[in-house]
């Protein structure tokens, strides 16, 4: 797959370029189409539209890192080079899991928190389901542990909830 | 942890074609830079996942739990943390998972002899999975089936006790008044039933309790049932019924195909007004449910199994039949097509789908009931005519058939009663809790021990009257502490050279490396990188408050007007209760001033009998803005009091 993307990504390279600055401060050069995936640049260029020249618009993008956004950009591109074709929706969704199969946590986290600042959609939704797979199953304290939650009640009230449903805490799965 | 580490080198590879653009190159080098970063110190990794998850936000965690398909993911996710309890409780009626029907397929009823277990055990028809609830509530008492969407009818084995209806996925409970039960006639309990004319949380609905051809009915706060007199009585058939239904409001009984009307005619009479008599299509073979679909009454027969073999030896095409009353014309019509709606057929009380909300698992047009004889679960289709077996049970369930239960339906959930259990998102409680508790701390209450008490019930009950929800005092004491770490853990940052705060915007601005050298030492302070402590001066002043009147009513030793003073105002607070919070706008403005250090100079030298000691301390603090602010806000004995803890050299004056 990455071998065809890069293929397309050589034919598209005649479109206009945007430059994206992230939160610290690198600069990303991408196709204007792909830019248009994010809804703060979105309206950022429907804002300065009578710039004539496009390669001349810096996007900020301050609550995204680089390292996420490189992450992001590929994948946004390849997703729309997959929905301009009449591929099945197995492909896409394919497409998606490998992308996401071997996400670690943090990135899980990191990517979901800029599709959702982005405004990223189909990426929030898909992130959304590998998180809630991730969770499904898995006692309580595997799931404080997984994402980090601080457990914030009271001894008393924890104790009220194991006996209410103690299942919650046995852990279902093998953590 | 240690698994994870490989993947995370796959994933820096796995796109590094993507694009030749050498800025592109740069990134994916940066990318592995960090990487590597992250890979020699695992601790930081480790830190830096602590985090991310508590910045999600309520739409995200709600968009997850959209995901989870399953209801004891949900109520795993439930108990994770309060915050997460609280999104699940306020949106569960929109979680995909319980909207879906399940049946009922056993309470601890299952023997009202094994009282041990307290649990009911669900069926999901999509999934074709057991789960069991395990309700507490149920102790000592049975309940039997459900009396509106979602609640279940506990019996108490006490004949003293109230009976109650409980929302399982919630543990809501309405009390209702008690009523005589004899558990030891033939017929069992089951003879029972009690529906709701809406949703039980409603205030206007009425609860009709239909027992041995008597009809007791009662609204919520009535101590006890109310007898209804039927006038006729002429017509006994009511009394051993068949299916009942709460129709707009009104009671309907049915009994071999002969539907009675209760009409109640104001207090306490009725009337038992006979419905015109459908034609009969398997006579007294069927079975019989009434249902309202659309604002119209529906009578559905069906033929079930061991009615088939008694009375029928070929079970003929259609099984299933759908009548409509026609008011006018006094005719039942039959229906056959019903839209796209599916009919959950049960007794008393089965309720209607809108299929487009369920994910194609339900059809259009069908009709889903248990066939108690064979123990299947069936669908059957009215435009083919067809009927299919979706689910085999394997476990006898007794006398009682399996029942559907689901969560209040949305359409119950935009009407009036919205505002007693939908409770306002966790933020503004939270805005409103500490505003509250500066007014109280304002007053010096939080520091005498015996108005302490008092005045946390106070804001209890004061958050209770404003969302409708309570936290207990418990609760709130902790949340307090709570923003105590964090106002302390702030006010470090705060005090760290670089960082810049802006209250307005509450956003913490930074350059990338102070930020990263202060995570570094204080890992805790990475909570304040996307958002501050919107209540930093607020919390800050309730402090000062708490401090400084401990010191009022300890080193002065003016207990006694202290807490004359308290108690004043105590009732002052219980009699202002709704005009307190208006006023928050003027908090807000009178923060938006910023009193110079003149100002509060100017204050301080007009105070007279002041030693030169607390002069210096009273300087020293008034560097700071918040200080200064907090200082001209505070009142005259306040300020007094304020200034001479300055001087006192216990460590607990000094955050």
């Amino acid at each position: 797959m990455a071998s065809s993307s890069s293929s397309s990504s050589c034919s598209s390279s005649s479109e206009k370029k945007i430059t994206l600055k992230s939160s610290d401060g690198e600069a990303l050069n991408v196709e204007k189409n792909v830019a248009l995936e994010f809804e703060p640049a979105k309206g950022f260029l429907e804002d300065n539209s009578e710039e004539a020249d496009d390669e001349a618009i810096v996007v900020p993008l301050p609550n995204v890192s680089a390292a996420v956004l490189s992450e992001l950009i590929p994948y946004v591109k390849q997703r729309l080079e997959l929905s301009a074709k009449p591929v099945q929706k197995k492909l896409i969704k394919a497409f998606d899991d490998q992308f996401t199969r071997h996400l670690s946590d943090d990135k899980l986290g990191e990517l979901m928190l800029a599709a959702n600042y982005l405004g990223v959609n189909y990426l929030l939704d898909v992130l959304c389901d590998v998180t809630a797979d991730r969770i499904k199953n898995k006692s309580v304290e595997y799931v404080r542990e997984f994402l980090g939650i601080q457990n914030d009640f009271t001894p008393e009230e924890e104790a009220e909830l194991r006996a209410q449903c103690p299942w919650a805490f046995e852990g279902v799965d093998q953590d | 942890m240690a698994a994870e580490e490989p993947t995370l080198i796959f994933r820096s590879n796995s796109y590094p074609k993507s694009s030749k653009n050498s800025q592109t190159e740069n990134i994916s080098h940066r990318a592995a830079a960090i990487l590597l970063h992250s890979m020699a110190a695992p601790d930081e990794a480790l830190l830096s996942r602590r985090s991310w998850s508590s910045d999600l936000p309520v739409e995200l965690l709600f968009g997850i739990f959209q995901k989870l398909t399953d209801c004891n993911d949900i109520s795993q996710c439930a108990a994770v943390c309060l915050s997460w309890r609280s999104v699940i409780r306020n949106f569960y009626r929109q979680l995909k998972s319980l909207q879906s029907p399940f049946l009922l397929l056993e309470s601890s009823s299952a023997s009202y002899l094994v009282r041990s277990r307290c649990s009911c055990t669900l069926f999901n028809p999509q999934t074709h999975e057991r789960h069991e609830i395990f309700l507490p509530q149920l102790k000592e008492s049975t309940s039997t089936w459900s009396s509106y969407d979602g609640w279940l009818l506990v019996l108490p084995f006490s004949m003293l006790k109230n009976l109650c209806l409980l929302n399982p996925f919630t543990r809501d409970r309405i009390k209702l008044p008690p009523h005589l039960i004899e558990f030891d006639s033939d017929e069992g309990p089951d003879m029972i039933r009690v529906l709701a004319s809406t949703s039980p949380l409603d205030p206007e609905c009425v609860f009709f309790l239909f027992e041995n051809g008597n009809l007791f009915i009662c609204r919520p706060g009535d101590k006890s049932w109310t007898k209804v007199v039927i006038n006729n009585t002429s017509h006994k058939h009511y009394r051993c019924c068949g299916d009942t239904i709460c129709f707009k409001g009104e009671f309907y009984a049915e009994y071999e195909c002969r539907i009675y009307h209760i009409k109640l005619n104001g207090s306490g009479v009725a009337e038992a007004i006979k419905l015109p008599v459908p034609y009969i299509a398997y006579g007294s073979a069927s079975d019989n449910y009434l249902v309202e679909l659309n604002g119209e009454l529906l009578l559905v027969q069906t033929l079930t199994g061991h009615r088939i073999l008694e009375n029928c030896s070929s079970a003929s095409a259609s099984d299933v039949h759908v009548f409509r009353l026609d008011w006018h014309r006094k005719l039942w019509i039959e229906v056959k097509n019903i839209g796209p709606t599916a009919i959950l057929l049960r007794n008393h009380g089965s309720t209607t789908l809108d299929v487009a909300n369920f994910g194609g698992y339900f059809k259009p047009n069908c009709i889903y009931y248990v066939d108690g004889y064979k123990q299947e679960l069936v669908v059957y289709n009215l435009e083919t005519n067809h009927s299919e077996t979706l689910h085999q049970f394997s476990s006898y369930w007794g006398n009682t058939l399996p029942d559907w239960l689901r969560v209040e339906s949305a359409k119950i959930m935009a009407s009036k009663h919205d505002q007693i259990d939908d409770v306002a998102p966790w933020p503004i409680i939270e805005e409103h809790f500490v505003k509250v508790l500066d007014k109280v701390a304002e007053k010096g209450l939080l520091t005498l021990t015996w108005a302490e008490e008092r005045a946390w019930a106070t804001i209890d009950d004061n958050i209770f009257e404003e969302f409708g929800k309570r936290y207990t005092v418990s609760k709130l004491k902790s949340k307090y502490d709570h923003f105590r770490t964090l106002h302390h853990e702030f006010s470090k940052l705060l005090a760290h050279s670089g960082m810049v705060w802006d209250p307005k915007t509450n956003i913490v601005r930074a350059d990338e490396e102070v930020w990263e050298s202060y995570v570094k030492k204080h890992p805790f302070g990475k909570r304040f990188k996307s958002k501050g402590f919107e209540y930093y001066h607020l919390l800050g002043e309730i402090i000062a408050y708490t401090q400084s009147s401990q010191f009022y009513n300890t080193k002065i030793g003016l207990k006694i007007r202290g807490v004359s003073d308290a108690a004043n105002v105590y009732f002052e607070i219980k009699g202002a209760k709704t005009s307190t919070f208006p006023g928050g706008n003027e908090e807000f403005r009178r923060q938006e001033h910023h009193p110079s250090i003149e100002e509060c100079i100017k204050i301080l030298e007009a105070m007279d009998d002041l030693d030169d000691n607390i002069h210096v301390k009273a300087r020293e603090k008034f560097i700071s803005i918040d200080w200064r602010r907090m200082f001209v806000a505070m009142s005259e004995a306040k300020k007094r009091n304020w200034l001479y803890s300055l001087t006192c050299k216990s460590p607990r004056w000094r955050y």
